[in-house]
C-alpha cells in the first residue's frame, strides 16, 4: 500500500470520527517533526501546521514527566486533546459538553486500530516481491506481478497466459500459488486480541499477578484452542506497554458481558495504566 | 473506645502539618488575596493525598511552591509555563475559548494546570492519581 493510500485511509477515518460524533469539530494527525500526515476536511493546514510545531516545542519540555503520552486543553468553548500514537500524534477538538470518554475511545481505539491495519497491509505488500525473486522463471517480475493482481479478477487472462506459455507448466503453478498467498487466512497459532476496559481489583486476598476477565471471552478462547493449555494472557496497553499474567473469570455476575478486565494495582503500575483505560488482551497459547 | 480514636486522628493531623512546614515553601503573597489564600489551603490538603507529588501556585505577584523533589522545580515550572503558552496559541487557532485547565500525561507522571481567576495552579502527581477529583476539589465553590 502506498503512502498516498495510507493517508487516504487515515483521512477517511478522521472524517468518519466526525460523522459518528458531531461534537468533534477538527481532527488531524501529525508526525513528531510537526509534519501533518492527515487531517479531516474541515481542518485547514494553516491552523494545524503551526499547532503541530507549537506542540513539538512543548514536547521538548516534558522531560520531568517522562515521554509525553497525551495533553488535554480545556477551553471555555471547546476541548482539545492530543494523544501519542506510536510515532505520531492525533489531535482532536471537540465541544466542551462532549463526553471525553467517548472521544477518547474513538481516538485511542479506532485510529490506532486503523493505523495498525494499514501498516500491516503495507508490510504484507512489501513482503510479496522477495517471494517472487526466490523462484526464478523466464517471465519478468513485472509481468508476473500484474498477472497476480489480475488473476482473481479475470480468469480469461490466465487461460490466455497458459496457452502462451504452454512449454512449461511452472508459470501456471506460480499463479495458483500467489492466489493462495493473497487470500488471508487467520492462523490458529496467532490468537486474536480482545479489548477490555480496566476496572480496579482490590482486596486482601487478591493475587497481584492475576486478572479477572469476562467469562464469555474465556469460553470463546477455550472453544478456539480446545486442546491447548491456556493459563496466561498477554495484556497490552494502547501505549504499547505489555505484560503476561494469569487470569480467572470475573466473579461478579453483574459485571459480565460489559467488556471489563479487573486488574490489581500492581499490574496497573507495571502497565502504567489505570481504571477506565483500554487494554488489548490475548491468550498465551501453549 | 471512641475517645481514643479521636485522639489518634488529632495526632496524625498535627504530624502532617509539621511535615508540611519542613517542605520548601517560598511565599510572598499579598495579604488580602483571598482566592490565593483559599487555594493555598486547598493545595495543602491535596498535597497530603496519595499520588500527589507537589504543586506550584502563583498569581501576578506571589508564588507558593511545594515539591517533594525540589530539584525538579525548574523543569516543572518551565513545562507548566510552556503548556499555558501553547494553550493560548491553540485557543486562538481553534477557537477553544479561555483555557480553563490543561492536563499533561507523561510516561511517569502527570501535571494538571488550572486557571482560577488571576491565579494559576499546577499540581504534579503520579500517573495513577485521580486528577478529576483534584480538579473538582480545587475548583469547588471558588469566587
Amino acid at each position: 500500500m502506498s503512502t498516498g493510500a495510507r493517508v487516504f485511509a487515515v483521512q477517511s477515518v478522521l472524517n468518519e470520527i466526525k460523522n459518528i460524533s458531531p461534537e468533534v469539530s477538527n481532527t488531524f494527525l501529525f508526525a513528531v517533526n510537526g509534519e501533518i500526515l492527515a487531517k479531516d476536511d474541515d481542518t485547514s493546514l494553516l491552523s494545524a501546521g503551526p499547532a503541530a510545531k507549537a506542540f513539538n516545542l512543548l514536547v521538548e519540555k516534558t522531560e520531568p514527566i517522562g515521554r509525553l503520552e497525551s495533553v488535554t486543553f480545556c477551553g471555555s468553548h471547546q476541548r482539545m486533546n492530543i494523544s501519542r500514537m506510536k510515532d505520531s500524534y492525533l489531535a482532536t477538538i471537540a465541544s466542551k459538553e462532549s463526553s471525553p470518554r467517548r472521544a477518547e475511545t474513538l481516538t485511542r481505539v479506532l485510529v490506532p486500530a486503523i493505523l495498525r491495519l494499514v501498516d500491516n497491509l503495507q508490510l504484507a505488500t512489501e513482503q510479496e516481491p522477495p517471494i517472487e525473486l526466490n523462484e526464478p522463471d523466464p517471465i519478468s517480475p513485472n509481468t508476473q506481478t500484474s498477472e497476480t493482481q489480475e488473476a482473481s479478477e479475470n480468469d480469461e487472462d490466465i487461460s490466455t497466459d497458459d496457452t502462451d506459455k504452454s512449454e512449461s507448466a511452472e508459470p501456471n503453478l506460480n499463479v495458483g500459488q500467489h492466489e493462495s498467498e493473497l487470500e488471508y487466512e487467520p492462523s490458529p497459532e496467532e490468537p486474536s486480541a480482545t479489548q477490555f476496559i480496566i476496572e480496579h481489583l482490590g482486596g486482601l486476598l487478591i493475587p497481584p499477578d492475576t486478572v479477572r476477565i469476562d467469562n464469555a471471552a474465556i469460553l470463546q478462547w477455550k472453544e478456539l484452542y480446545e486442546d491447548r493449555e491456556l493459563n496466561e494472557v498477554e495484556v497490552e496497553t494502547l501505549s504499547g506497554e505489555k505484560t503476561r499474567c494469569k487470569f480467572k473469570p470475573i466473579k461478579d455476575s453483574k459485571l459480565e458481558g460489559k467488556g471489563l478486565i479487573q486488574m490489581p494495582q500492581k499490574l496497573q503500575i507495571t502497565l502504567q495504566t489505570s481504571q477506565g483505560e483500554l487494554v488489548m488482551v490475548k491468550p498465551v497459547v501453549r | 473506645m471512641a475517645r481514643k480514636k479521636r485522639s489518634r486522628t488529632e495526632t496524625v493531623a498535627k504530624m502532617v502539618m509539621e511535615n508540611e512546614a519542613t517542605l520548601p515553601t517560598i511565599s510572598a503573597c499579598l495579604a488580602e488575596d483571598t482566592t490565593f489564600k483559599s487555594l493555598r489551603i486547598r493545595l495543602a490538603e491535596i498535597s497530603q493525598q496519595e499520588g500527589v507529588t507537589g504543586h506550584i501556585l502563583r498569581n501576578g505577584t506571589s508564588a507558593a511552591i511545594n515539591l517533594k523533589d525540589p530539584s525538579s522545580l525548574m523543569g516543572f515550572a518551565l513545562l507548566c509555563s510552556h503548556a499555558v503558552d501553547t494553550g493560548h496559541e491553540f485557543s486562538e487557532s481553534f477557537n477553544l475559548g479561555q483555557i480553563e485547565n490543561i492536563l499533561l500525561e507523561g510516561k511517569n507522571a502527570k501535571v494538571l494546570c488550572i486557571a482560577v481567576g488571576k491565579c494559576v495552579v499546577n499540581v504534579f502527581m503520579e500517573k495513577t492519581a485521580d486528577h478529576t477529583q483534584i480538579l473538582d476539589r480545587i475548583c469547588a465553590n471558588l469566587d
